[in-house]
């Protein structure tokens, strides 16, 4: 029998509020700075809020016919892009034998409403329909792997706040499972007034930026942008001379089957990914040295989560560090778990923990160990990064730093 | 495979009718259920075009009124395929929750409800949105009911990979009780067929249409049909350890022998692979991750989306990986439920569906497609004792999956 694949993560790339690459978000990161801000994407009067997370235009100036593109396509493009380029892998020549899986939630929605305005006011017959194209959550896995002549399994999820991390989660089965020798993976997404006002709706947008894990919280703010990794068989990777960055080690999945947008109130199904998750990877909680929280800033999400962590890590919660940076960068939404996990990365190479902005005062008497308002310095060896979302799923990820045992 | 996989358990809610053998009988008679619908388009305009709907069913035979009043249609379908293929599979609950999960497909989620949404927004404002509507326009919020109404606790994942995504759901499941994160899943897939969308479609020149003067100059012009008419149907199928379905003393449909997918970049976004060689390639893998040689292989489910230029690359795939190393090729069982259920049916997983019929009732069902359809009476003789079957998936975008099914023993 042979022996179960290690996976390497031999490159990352990222777009968000806070930068166009991953030297800006890492610089960003340290020194704690906050992207949200009031939108100029769209319209958001009659909103509760104005403010997000919204990235830099992306701008793909090397690629043909990039006006065919949605703005999540060009986010996930240019995040595919650099860690490509990292990776050492070359588009179009050096990936045979690599596949693609990529969580998208809105996908070029953007596109699709602007579309959708002008069939309401001109009709169907005098709109142009070629917009409708970039609806398919699907495109944007479509456009990175036309992009970097990827030939193997194309998987595409939208599993809500979840699908970045469980498309990471779907590659590293591909690899350990020997279909493929290495995975493009992550997730990204552009703002649009459908998840806007969508989560507006559902009255869980905050008029400021957002504070996960603050007693005062009041709500998340969206984001958008990218994060994508390239996974692959940690020997195959050695052996053709790439830097492993960090090791993934494996992911907790699970479902709490209890409501459609609401969490378990005790973090039922949030517990249960993350233990597995652990078991999965041979490892205690003691073991785990930071946690990047799911903490979008809601009330009943960010109650969950603290019940979740406080159970798994009982007696151990003084060891673990928990931080969400989507108090810099926003909710992304489906690219939630693809920017987070280069977050975990970043940190493990870096011995940075990043921290949650806005958070003063922690809600309840828990033991957590919250970073907050300024970055710490800490040697990392293992990390997780948390998922959940509507449909009640819950997706954990474990990363090891490069090289360690 | 360290576990055996099996199919034990099917719900499908098709143009058929609302039952498994609705849909045998359907597919047995080899012909197309899709029916010619007008879209009024405004004040004079219309758009004719052909589509494959479910037919009235009785949802609330499934589903109290009070969950059906929580969801859309859409999420509607789904559940009640996932009950249907539970009692299917001889169960009146999910045996342990935790090591349960759905893993759904679908091309566009509720196209419908996201189109409703946005028209609100669009007329009344930003700040007048409706919740229902947006939670029901997530891609997984059928997932996300099944979850609720079957208590599956496990692994939950909305794959979206086009008119692929029913098939690619089924082999995302088999490889998640094959890596022992669950043991069962409810997996396959869902499509609507809102008007919207077929209005996009014939606009793009992907289904024949016809219309009024003013409608039919925005069609694109084509030379034929890239595709075949459009369906919409749920197909859920239950798969389990193969020890699973013995405890409990089911006979399985059929057993999940391997799978394999590969994709093309040079396809472009309103295309289908037209390169044999990634036909091919997914056969030749699909072939080799079961175990199964071409010799063995009995039949194949076609993709068939009848774009000339992609059903010639499958078929040419075919002849090459596996037709030419068959000894009597004319026995060859060759299917392609799309023509019958529509394409896009379940996003792609009506194939799974008439592959585990033919291998549990030994009925091949009929040549919709390949060649043009012809009823069962017309048929030559046909091997009926088939025990190894291909299923081939496509999607937009150059796709391409294959998942290979074996008769249970």
């Amino acid at each position: 029998m042979k022996a179960p694949r290690r996976i390497a993560i031999t490159g990352i790339g990222v777009v968000s509020a806070l930068g166009s690459n991953a030297v800006e978000y890492l610089t960003a990161l340290g020194e704690g700075r906050c992207g949200i801000r009031p939108l100029s994407l769209f319209e958001t009067s009659g909103c509760l809020s104005d403010v997000g997370g919204q990235a830099p235009e992306p701008t793909l100036t090397h690629i043909a016919r990039r006006g065919r593109l949605s703005r999540s396509d060009r986010f996930c493009i240019m995040a595919a892009s650099e860690s490509l380029v990292q990776a050492g892998l070359r588009p179009g020549t050096d990936l045979d034998g690599f596949g693609i899986s990529l969580g998208c939630s809105t996908a070029g929605m953007l596109e699709g409403e602007r579309a959708l305005a002008e069939v309401s006011d001109r009709g169907w017959s005098r709109a142009p329909v070629r917009p409708f194209l970039h609806i398919p959550t699907h495109t944007p896995a479509d456009a990175v792997a036309r992009f970097a002549g990827i030939r193997g399994p194309r998987l595409s999820n939208m599993t809500a706040c979840s699908s970045a991390s469980l498309a990471i989660g779907l590659a590293a089965d591909l690899i350990r499972n020997r279909e493929v020798k290495g995975m493009v993976a992550g997730g990204g997404d552009a703002l649009c007034r459908l998840t806007y006002s969508g989560f507006n709706s559902l009255r869980l947008l905050s008029p400021r930026p957002c504070r996960p894990f603050d007693s005062e919280r009041d709500g998340m703010s969206l984001g958008e942008g990218a994060g994508i990794l390239v996974l692959e068989d940690w020997d195959t990777a050695v052996e053709r001379g790439a830097q492993p960055q960090a090791e993934f080690l494996d992911y907790g999945t699970s479902c709490d089957a209890h409501h459609m947008t609401t969490p378990h109130p005790d973090g039922r199904g949030a517990l249960a990914a993350m233990r597995q998750a652990l078991e999965r990877s041979g490892l205690r909680p003691a073991e785990v040295d930071y946690i990047n929280a799911h903490g979008t800033g809601t009330p009943t999400n960010d109650a969950a989560e603290i019940h979740a962590i406080t159970a798994l890590f009982k007696e151990d919660l003084d060891h673990v560090q928990v931080s969400s940076t989507k108090s810099m960068v926003g909710h992304l939404l489906g690219g939630a778990g693809g920017v987070e996990s280069v977050t975990v990365v970043l940190a493990l190479r870096n011995d940075l923990v990043p921290p949650t902005l806005g958070l003063r005062r922690h809600e309840g008497d828990t033991a957590i160990d919250f970073v907050s308002s300024r970055s710490r310095s800490r040697r990392l060896e293992v990390a997780i990064s948390n998922s959940f979302g509507f449909g009640g799923t819950n997706t954990c990820l474990v990363f090891r730093r490069a090289g360690g045992s | 495979m360290s576990r055996r996989i099996v199919i034990s358990g099917a719900g499908c809610l098709s143009a058929a009718g609302s039952r498994m053998e609705d849909l045998g009988r359907a597919l047995e008679a080899g012909t197309g259920l899709a029916r010619a619908e007008r879209i009024e388009l405004g004040v004079g305009e219309w758009l004719e075009t052909e589509v494959a709907r479910i037919p009235d069913i009785d949802r609330g035979a499934f589903l109290p009124p009070a969950r059906r009043r929580r969801m859309s249609l859409l999420s509607q379908n789904w559940v009640v395929a996932c009950l249907q293929a539970r009692a299917d599979a001889q169960m009146t609950a999910t045996p342990d929750p935790e090591r349960a999960g759905v893993v759904l497909g679908t091309c566009l989620g509720s196209l419908e409800n996201t189109i409703k949404y946005l028209d609100i927004v669009h007329h009344d404002g930003m700040g007048l949105g409706n919740p229902f509507l947006f939670s029901e326009s997530v891609a997984n919020a059928p997932a996300g009911h099944a979850a609720i109404d079957l208590d599956c606790r496990g692994f939950n994942v909305t794959l979206t990979c086009g008119a692929a995504s029913g098939l690619m759901a089924v082999q995302t499941a088999a490889r998640a009780i094959r890596d022992g994160r669950i043991d069962l899943a409810f997996a396959g897939g869902i499509e609507e067929m809102p008007a919207a969308l077929l209005v996009v479609l014939a606009r793009l020149g992907a289904i024949p249409a016809r219309g009024s003067p003013v409608a039919r100059r925005s069609l694109a012009h084509v030379s034929g049909s890239r595709n075949r008419a459009p369906g919409e149907g749920a197909a859920c199928f239950i798969l389990e350890t193969e020890e699973g379905a013995r405890r409990r003393g089911v006979e399985p449909y059929a057993e999940v022998l391997g799978c394999a997918a590969v994709s093309d970049p040079h396809a472009t976004d309103i295309g289908w692979s037209h390169s044999v060689d990634v036909w091919a390639e997914m056969m030749r893998r699909t072939l080799e991750g079961s175990g199964v040689a071409p010799q063995e292989l009995d039949g194949a489910m076609l993709h068939a989306c009848g774009d000339p230029g992609a059903e010639r690359a499958e078929c040419e795939a075919l002849e090459r990986v596996i037709l030419s190393e068959k000894n009597r090729p004319e026995d060859f069982l060759l299917g392609s439920p799309s023509l019958v259920v529509g394409q896009l049916a379940g996003a792609g997983a009506f194939g799974v569906a008439a592959a585990i019929l033919a291998l549990k009732d030994r009925q091949p069902p009929g040549d919709a497609g390949h060649p043009p359809a012809r009823p069962a009476s017309e048929r030559g003789p046909r091997r009926q004792d088939a025990l190894h079957i291909l299923v081939n998936g496509g999607s937009w975008g150059g796709s391409c999956s294959g998942l290979l099914l074996g008769r249970a023993v």
